[in-house]
């Protein structure tokens, strides 16, 4: 940031610089720019992109047809044109070949380059650049994972660039960063750059608030400025590549930062974005933002370049991003663990099914009372032959007699035999073990019941957990509102006070004065007695007289009355002493008052052109002291205002501080339950995911249990019986 | 590791510190807003004290309509214009109301980006220039109006100035948080609705949590002579009626003190947005300090 005061060149606005462009046939020498065509806005004005201390302006060159970014200064850079030239020159020597992708732009300072007004002022020449801003840039390709996956690799390429060569941007930000149509990056507006020649100078800016580490200060500037802000950016790519989602409910919309913000660093405790990344399932996102949490508290040298960190970092990565391409998929159970419980749980060898009683596939090896079925068929059935030919037939016992015998002993003997038993256990031992395990299918859904309930849950805890931070924000900002309202309107009055200070001086200077005054010419008035110098016509009898009726001197009567006296129906004459009432004194008649009267009025004229005109220098300062005590209690009674202000801002910040510790509390103890409760969902799909294998294997030995012992029917014990098997 | 111990020290140190007012950071989010009062009574139709005598109306017309293409380069991004502030500017005099003329006419507060995109007209006015050889050309800039000089009627202050309270107090209710309102009126006469200093006061004691709504009062002069510009003492003013317009503005917030200072103005802590008998410059640089942003993000 550069300093706004001192006594620097003053530089034109915006506005002139845009005024001054609308005749870049006058306003220029520079043969490239002379002539050129501004882009303009559709008020015919040219176009301008403003920031901090300048305005740039698209220009197209009409002798070479180059379009040009220039760049107006709005406010003294200090060292600006030894700065440029460092690093135009350094950005020079750089080999395309060696660079992850073209991302430098070239540029030349023009000194005294463009006339406003009676003088020239420098512009800076830079290559026009077809490119969108890292965060538009987002807006519209944070779906697509892979592209957002290889813009972090790239990223992290651009930062390793940087690094190589001693280069630091100073204040890289979605701002700063541009994708151009080949999703390749493009590095902006050098004017913080670090490059060795400048080492030793300072700053001239802080960077992006959203991007700097707490910890960075203004005098910070060297090859390591960039390493959080790549730290921040890189973990913003790489979340967002993990889980598109995380852009639309971390970012907002036209929010100047990408996942984070200064805040979220400052106080990560009471960050919801950052306890966001922080819990993530996929791993690789969540050790990223640790590592942002834990760096936003380190000096800026000992910080660990991305360039160090990458390579492992990769690695897992990449990994994850091939779990997570299937991620959703797995997490519903139909094949291997879910991608984050990778490491979680211990695979476990699935038990096969006990399959310890085999059910036989058919009859074996005969035994005698097989032989003897076998051998009696025959012999019952010559017997059978014999009878009906011979005729003998006794009612009691027909023809058919010995061969049911036989039938009678061969199931007789069917019935001794092993298999059978073998065959029938084995079957009720399967369809046992099968009743026992319960429908996977209907455990499948139970399970994503609880799930979706669960999600559901969480979704309003996280939605609720940030809406009373909001709360609190909000309350915080409505106390800190009262109490400036509050100290406006004391202070005012104060103020008010304050003010009337001068006027009140002003009014008791006036009114000391007025009273010395009256007292010297009341003291003047007081001296001279009737009786010494009396005025014409009184006489020491009347002087007497009227001594006895208290007026002695010329202080003690204002004046006189006219009376009508009714006896004698003349004009008579009353006189009025200082405390306002009246006397009638005998001798006194109109004549002798207007003469007592007229004789005051000259000793009164006499005494006010003697009396003081001005206060002595002590009493004026008794006065002066006592409003200026004043004007410092009042001014001691504003300055307390300010203080209890403060202590309620400070109130007001603690009881929000508290309020947040606690919210975060809450929220780590809840989000450890979840973590539990999600732990738990994957073990029972692992369980369930064994359990239905195991389903489907005695499934199918019950199948074929079945159909062998269909194998020991009748007729097969009656081949059996022949044949052996 | 002990430098690493230092920083930290540092940086609590940092977050212990007093609470400044009128440092937010003006942004899209926590926009701040700018209600110009603009007296048009008969008497500004009065000349101007300057160089070359021009109408007050005209003037202060002049002014505004030049601030707010200032303001539209000051918040132009790749994208357009971004909304830090929102504008209204009110006009009295015969009546009291919306000085907007065009498509924005009848309208209080409106957006700045709104502002840039409709401008009453672009009237072309000729310019000199440096030809670049010593010399000066005529030619003919684009300059956009979104008010015209009108000079009728009576200067009803009173009502004015309660009519940019209801809007500083709407504005303070919508953004708690934000950089507080600034009201600036330019006048040239006495209220001729009573005494403004009560509907002054109401406007200043309305507050965001970043401090109070501000007032800033541009008297222009009907005389000429030197102007009185951010004087933090009444005494000097010519009259009462100057005493209560000094009285009624607020302090100047630092970040506009120290511009006003790197525009060669004498200020100190307790300077106010007051300037008595502006001339036609004076004008332009009021505008241009009372109007100047905290850090824009």
């Amino acid at each position: 940031m550069g300093s706004a005061t001192g006594p620097h060149r003053q530089f034109p606005s915006g506005a002139d610089y845009a005024e001054a462009l609308q005749h870049t046939q006058l306003c220029f020498r520079h043969p490239e720019l002379k002539g050129a065509r501004p882009e303009l806005t559709k008020l015919g004005l040219p176009r301008a992109i403003s920031g901090a201390f300048a305005s740039v302006f698209s220009l197209t060159s009409a002798t070479s047809g180059r379009r040009y970014a220039i760049k107006c200064f709005t406010r003294h850079v200090p060292d600006q044109e030894r700065r440029y030239q460092a690093i135009s020159s350094r950005l020079g020597q750089l080999e395309p070949a060696e660079l992850s992708q073209p991302w430098n732009l070239g540029f030349e300072y023009l000194p005294d380059a463009i006339s406003v007004g009676r003088d020239r002022y420098p512009v800076l020449k830079m290559e026009w650049t077809e490119a969108v801003t890292l965060s538009s840039w987002l807006d519209d390709n944070h779906a697509h994972r892979f592209t957002v996956d290889r813009l972090a690799d790239r990223f992290e390429a651009l930062t390793r660039d940087l690094a190589a060569h001693e280069i630091a941007h100073g204040d890289l930000q979605h701002g700063n960063l541009l994708v151009a149509s080949d999703d390749t990056l493009r590095l902006v507006d050098y004017d913080g750059m670090y490059v060795p020649a400048l080492a030793g100078m300072g700053g001239t800016e802080r960077g992006h608030r959203n991007y700097q580490s707490p910890m960075r200060g203004n005098d910070d500037f060297g090859a390591e400025l960039d390493r959080f802000s790549a730290w921040v950016i890189f973990l913003s790519l790489k979340a967002i590549a993990s889980d598109p989602s995380l852009w639309n409910r971390l970012h907002e919309p036209s929010g100047e930062f990408l996942l984070l913000t200064e805040d979220d660093f400052k106080s990560p405790g009471g960050s919801t974005r950052l306890q966001t990344l922080l819990a993530h399932p996929d791993r690789a996102v969540s050790g990223l933002a640790d590592q942002v949490r834990s760096l936003a508290f380190q000096p800026l040298d000992v910080l660990p370049a991305l360039v160090q960190a990458v390579p492992k970092q990769r690695t897992a990565a990449t990994t994850t991003s091939t779990v997570s391409a299937h991620g959703t998929a797995a997490a519903t159970g139909t094949s291997g663990l879910p991608g984050w419980m990778t490491g979680h749980v211990s695979p476990q060898v699935t038990p096969t099914p006990a399959t310890s009683v085999t059910s036989p596939d058919g009859f074996h090896i005969r035994k005698p009372l097989d032989v003897i079925a076998a051998v009696l068929w025959p012999l019952m059935f010559a017997a059978t032959v014999m009878m009906v030919v011979v005729g003998f037939s006794t009612p009691p016992i027909g023809p058919g007699v010995p061969l049911v015998a036989s039938a009678v002993l061969t199931a007789f003997a069917r019935s001794r035999r092993v298999e059978r038993a073998q065959s029938r256990a084995a079957l009720a031992k399967l369809t046992n073990e099968l009743a026992q395990l319960d429908d996977p299918v209907k455990a499948a859904e139970k399970l994503s019941k609880e799930r979706a309930t669960f999600d559901a849950t969480e979704t309003k805890r996280t939605a609720d957990h940030s809406r009373a931070q909001g709360k609190l924000t909000a309350q915080y900002h409505a106390e800190l509102k009262e109490a400036e309202k509050r100290k406006v309107r004391k202070q005012r009055d104060m103020d008010k006070k304050i003010d009337g200070l001068s006027e009140e001086l002003r009014k008791t200077l006036s009114k000391a004065l007025t009273d010395k005054q009256s007292a010297y010419v009341r003291d003047q008035l007081g001296r001279r007695l009737i009786a010494q110098s009396p005025p014409t016509g009184i006489g020491p009898k009347l002087a007497a007289r009227l001594a006895a009726a208290g007026i002695r001197t010329a202080a003690d009567f204002t004046g006189y009355r006219s009376v009508q006296n009714t006896h004698y129906n003349s004009t008579g004459a009353v006189l009025v002493l200082s405390s306002g009432r009246v006397v009638d004194i005998q001798g006194i008649g109109e004549g002798k008052a207007i003469a007592l009267d007229v004789w005051r009025k000259h000793l009164l004229a006499s005494a006010e052109a003697r009396q003081p005109t001005a206060l002595s220098t002590s009493e004026r300062q008794s006065i002066e002291q006592g409003v200026a005590h004043r004007r410092a209690q009042l001014t001691a009674q504003r300055k307390a205002v300010e203080s209890e202000t403060e202590t309620l801002r400070v109130r007001a910040r603690k009881q929000m501080e508290d309020g947040q510790d606690r919210l975060t509390r809450e929220n780590t103890l809840a989000g450890e339950r979840a973590r539990q409760q999600r732990q738990e969902f994957g073990q029972r799909t692992v369980a369930l995911q064994q359990k239905s294998a195991v389903h489907a294997t005695l499934s199918a030995s019950a199948e074929a249990a079945k159909l062998r012992h269909r194998g020991l029917s009748y007729v097969c014990y009656l081949r059996f019986l022949y044949i052996g098997r | 590791m002990p430098c690493e111990f230092l920083r930290m020290t540092d940086f609590f140190a940092a977050r212990q510190e007093r609470y400044v007012p009128y440092t937010a950071e003006i942004s899209r989010s926590n926009p701040t807003s700018i209600v110009f009062l603009v007296d048009q009574s008969t008497s500004m139709s009065d000349p101007i004290g300057g160089e070359i005598p021009q109408q007050k109306a005209d003037v202060v017309a002049d002014a505004i309509n030049r601030l707010l293409t200032e303001l539209s380069v000051k918040c132009a991004k790749e994208e357009g214009v971004r909304d830090y502030f929102h504008v209204a500017v009110i006009g009295y005099g015969a009546t009291v109301g919306s000085a907007f003329a065009g498509s924005l006419a009848g309208r209080d507060i409106v957006p700045l980006s709104e502002v840039a995109d409709n401008p009453a007209r672009v009237d072309e006015r000729s310019k000199k220039v440096s030809d670049g050889a010593g010399g000066l050309v005529e030619t003919v800039v684009n300059f956009p109006l979104w008010m015209d000089p009108v000079a009728h009627g009576g200067t009803p202050m009173n009502r004015a100035l309660q009519y940019a309270e209801s809007l500083v107090a709407g504005w303070t209710e919508r953004y708690p948080a934000s950089f507080p309102p600034i009201v600036i009126n330019l006048t040239d006469g006495e209220s001729t609705d009573g005494d403004p200093t009560a509907a002054a006061e109401a406007i200043t004691s309305h507050a965001t949590a970043d401090g109070a709504a501000l007032l800033f009062n541009l008297h222009v002069s009907a005389a000429g002579g030197t102007p009185t510009a951010f004087p933090d003492t009444a005494d000097g003013l010519p009259d009462s009626y100057a005493r209560s317009l000094f009285a009624m503005s607020s302090p100047l917030p630092s970040h506009m003190r120290s511009y006003a200072a790197s525009q060669g103005q004498r200020v100190s802590e307790t300077t106010r947005g007051f300037v008595y008998n502006a001339d036609i410059t004076t004008v332009v640089q009021f505008l241009d300090i009372g109007t100047r942003a905290t850090e824009l993000r």
